[in-house]
């Protein structure tokens, strides 16, 4: 009797000390290109998008999960242009080709920045010529997508004076912002099976694409408009009947998620504050130890997204107005990943 | 005639990059219908769907997702209501995953033998052995790497009571010899 509860107490000893170390193979490996970009040439800086970078490049590889800093290529500030963005993209593209069983990775893209959508008339700072380009490219409408237009996140290097034409603007655009469809063509170059996508940025929603599903709150959130409408029911039936495809805007083999909608802003604790984060990146930096809703030890990133909206729908957006509130957005397929393993 | 019942489903969920999980699914479905002398049965309604998430300690997981549906079926209980028959219903599911604003549509088929048995005046009750077929865009069964069905498939169990406005005729009904 004694040798057998002995047995028992090591068995139960040994269980608890198991998960101790490297992490169980329950995830695969994974690779992440992060981007964080306060400090702007001609248009405004931000307070904390290379913290929010930061943390979490700190997040993802500390041990709970399991991101080896030698898969992870992080960039801030002036080291975060279009062209490293190519290059960056590239190696991690390699790198994960050569592996044995490449679709048996996982992949996360993170950006924190400035972003706009085209057709929004809503940096009034900026020159004529780049109003000019945004509200009258009719040639950046797209016919699908939770984006009804090209959407861009701004790279360090972007300038916007000195240009004389909306073919300038177009150029500029290229050379130094990324747009949905550049971002797109960007993550098919990964074989992981499982590619995340996380913007926060102004406008990011419009990098969403819906292929398969529309998303019911619109473009523009005010507080109201959770709710499924008949038109959305409609909208759902059309999407499904038409069967839309395409290269535009995000697909669904990737997971996105993103701070705010096309025809929202988004938003960081003032400079100064005790939280030196863009808002959603702060809340989804405490995903981990409190999103976790059916409690199995994963916080997928649909729990993940979940929490951020709960989060900032009742902390923050009471304290905006009507038009300035905003609530993250989320493109998936038929399948979640898992995001984060709860400490 | 009204109708109300229940189904409970095991769903066969894969998407083409990942291996195939078994998804829980359960709805409630109220209608109405009609029943001919030639024993089919035209009917149709609106329900409701829910399926679980399945488990994510691989990585990943099917979500979970919660149907608003409507329905339209033809079946053959035969012309006295015999112990067994089929049905064929199409139904049209509205969509939302668990935790999100998304919203997808997608049509089902399913086709199910029946067994009934009498209840108390002019009810009777019905066993289904339902299959379907969810024809979604975001799914699709694969064999190897070759993909065989788009989709999704289930097989299942369902309950349903019928009540019906005017009397219910079943068997044989003893006929006196005229004179």
């Amino acid at each position: 009797m004694r040798a057998i509860l002995t047995g028992m107490l090591i068995i139960v000893v040994g269980s608890l000390f198991s998960g101790c170390g490297a992490l169980p193979p329950d995830l695969p490996r994974g690779f992440a290109i992060i981007y964080g970009i306060a400090e702007y040439g001609d248009i405004n800086d931000l307070n904390y998008s290379d913290n929010d970078a930061t943390d979490i490049y700190n997040l993802l590889t500390s041990p709970d999960q399991g991101f080896s800093p030698d898969d992870v290529i992080i960039r801030l500030n002036a080291e975060a242009t279009k062209t490293q963005m190519d290059t960056d993209f590239a190696e991690i593209a390699a790198r994960i080709a050569s592996l044995p069983n490449p679709a048996l990775t996982r992949f996360v893209f993170y950006f924190a920045g400035h972003g706009y959508g085209d057709g929004m008339a809503r940096y009034y700072s900026f020159p004529d010529v780049w109003q000019d380009y945004f509200n009258n490219s009719q040639v950046s409408i797209e016919p699908q997508g939770a984006g009804m237009y090209t959407d861009y996140f701004f790279l360090h290097d972007i300038s916007i004076l000195g240009l004389a034409s909306v073919d300038a603007v177009a150029t500029e655009l290229e050379r130094a912002a990324e747009s949905d469809d550049d971002l797109a063509i960007h993550l098919q170059m990964i074989l992981s099976r499982q590619k995340t996508a996380v913007i926060d940025a102004c406008h990011s929603g419009g990098f969403i694409g819906n292929g398969t599903a529309i998303d019911t709150v619109p473009p523009a959130y005010d507080g109201d408009g959770a709710g499924i409408s008949i038109i959305d029911g409609l909208t759902a039936i059309t999407i499904y009947a038409d069967n839309r495809s395409g290269t535009a805007d995000i697909g669904p083999e990737t997971v996105i998620i993103t701070a705010a909608g096309e025809q929202d802003f988004s938003y960081e604790y003032a400079d100064g504050a005790e939280v030196e984060n863009g808002i959603f990146t702060h809340y989804l930096l405490e995903s981990p130890m409190a999103a976790d809703s059916n409690y199995d030890g994963y916080v997928t990133v649909s729990e993940a997204y979940a929490f951020t909206v709960r989060s900032i729908n009742a902390l923050e957006n009471p304290s905006l107005l009507g038009e300035d509130k905003f609530v993250p957005r989320l493109g998936t397929s038929g399948v979640d990943f898992v995001m984060f393993r709860v400490p | 005639m009204i109708i109300a019942g229940s189904d409970s489903a095991a769903l066969l969920a894969q998407d083409t990059r990942f291996d195939p999980r078994l998804q829980l699914q359960s709805s409630l479905y109220f209608g109405f219908g009609a029943r001919f002398l030639r024993g089919l049965e035209l009917a149709g309604g609106i329900g409701t769907t829910r399926a679980t998430a399945t488990s994510a300690a691989v990585g990943y997981s099917y979500p979970g997702w919660t149907g608003r549906t409507a329905w339209v079926r033809i079946g053959y209980l035969g012309p006295r209501i015999s112990p067994i028959g089929f049905r064929l219903t199409a139904f049209g599911v509205l969509a939302g995953y668990d935790s999100t604003f998304l919203l997808s549509f997608f049509p089902i088929l399913e086709f199910a033998t029946t067994a009934h048995f009498p209840l108390t005046g002019n009810s009777y009750g019905t066993i289904g052995f339902p299959i379907g077929w969810e024809i979604r865009r975001d799914l699709g069964i694969r064999v190897g790497n070759t993909a065989v069905l788009p989709g999704a498939v289930y097989v299942g169990i369902s309950a349903a009571v019928h009540l019906s406005v005017s009397p219910v005729t079943r068997g044989r009904t003893a006929t006196a010899p005229s004179r």
